[in-house]
């Protein structure tokens, strides 16, 4: 694997869809980015920015946050701010949940990305198409 | 307010993400086994978190185990049809099998036998000599 292509999902794991824009995938790449951003950003609202220690109740939540850099980040942010108590407690687990799956799409989206291989062998003329 | 309406965006944006990401993977058998055990992970996660807001604190072992498997065959279900391309293949697939079995008469099916007679007999059984 060629830096250029680990360069490539290093991106793709920092930002959702990063690495299909790079490879030219732009529209995917808009999509997966919006939609695993807003996931994310609707669990922190719907957990009310609870504090990123407090998903260690969770184990299984807490890994999901590692699936990209932007869900690292953000929950980072929101460790660093006070609950709000927008949200009625009973939303929080659910909150917890759509973070998680939002970072475990992501890696999923990353294994999606493929790295470019070399071109095509022509493909041998049979005798009959010959003839 | 009943907190299950919180899974079904959730869902969508899962198996929307699941089928937008298939294509870009076919081909490699190991990163669709990857994507295979992310997306059921992702489901795993989505169906404990409705089977505890449907079994608020108590939540039972068959309960839990009824709608994982629900939920599991939900996602694969909604990623199969969204997979328009392999959906046909599958229905051409059971058409060749009902036709090759004299259960579909006359049924054309692609690089199968074309035009087969009343009962399920091919032009080729018909030049062998049997009925």
């Amino acid at each position: 694997m060629d830096l250029g292509f680990f360069a490539v999902l290093v991106v793709a794991w920092l930002i959702p869809g990063g690495g299909h824009i790079l490879t030219g995938k732009t529209g995917k790449g808009i999509f997966f980015f919006f939609a695993l951003f807003l996931t994310f950003v609707a669990g922190l609202v719907l957990a009310d920015f609870r504090k990123l220690g407090y998903i260690w109740d969770n184990a299984f939540y807490l890994v999901g946050h590692f699936g990209s850099g932007m869900s690292l980040l953000l929950a980072g942010f929101a460790a660093s701010q006070a609950p709000r108590e927008w949200m009625p407690v009973r939303f929080h687990d659910a909150g917890q949940l759509y973070m998680s799956v939002a970072g475990l799409l992501n890696v999923l989206v990353m294994m999606s990305l493929r790295p470019p291989g070399p071109a095509p062998a022509p493909q041998p003329v049979s005798a009959e198409k010959r003839a | 307010m009943n907190t299950i309406w919180l899974y079904f965006p959730l869902c969508l944006v899962t198996s929307l993400v699941l089928a937008a990401s298939r294509e870009d993977g076919a081909g490699k058998t190991i990163v669709k086994g990857l994507q295979t055990f992310v997306a059921f992970t992702v489901a795993v996660a989505i169906g404990c978190g409705v089977l505890w807001t449907i079994q608020w604190k108590q939540p039972s072992k068959q309960a839990f185990l009824i709608g994982v498997g629900a939920l599991v065959l939900f996602f694969w279900a909604l990623h199969y049809v969204l997979n328009t391309q392999a959906f046909l293949r599958l229905g051409g697939r059971v058409a060749a099998t009902l036709h090759a079995n004299g259960v579909l008469p006359g049924v054309k099916t692609p690089g199968g036998p074309a035009g087969a007679a009343p009962g399920g007999s091919t032009p080729a059984d018909r030049a062998a000599g049997s009925p």
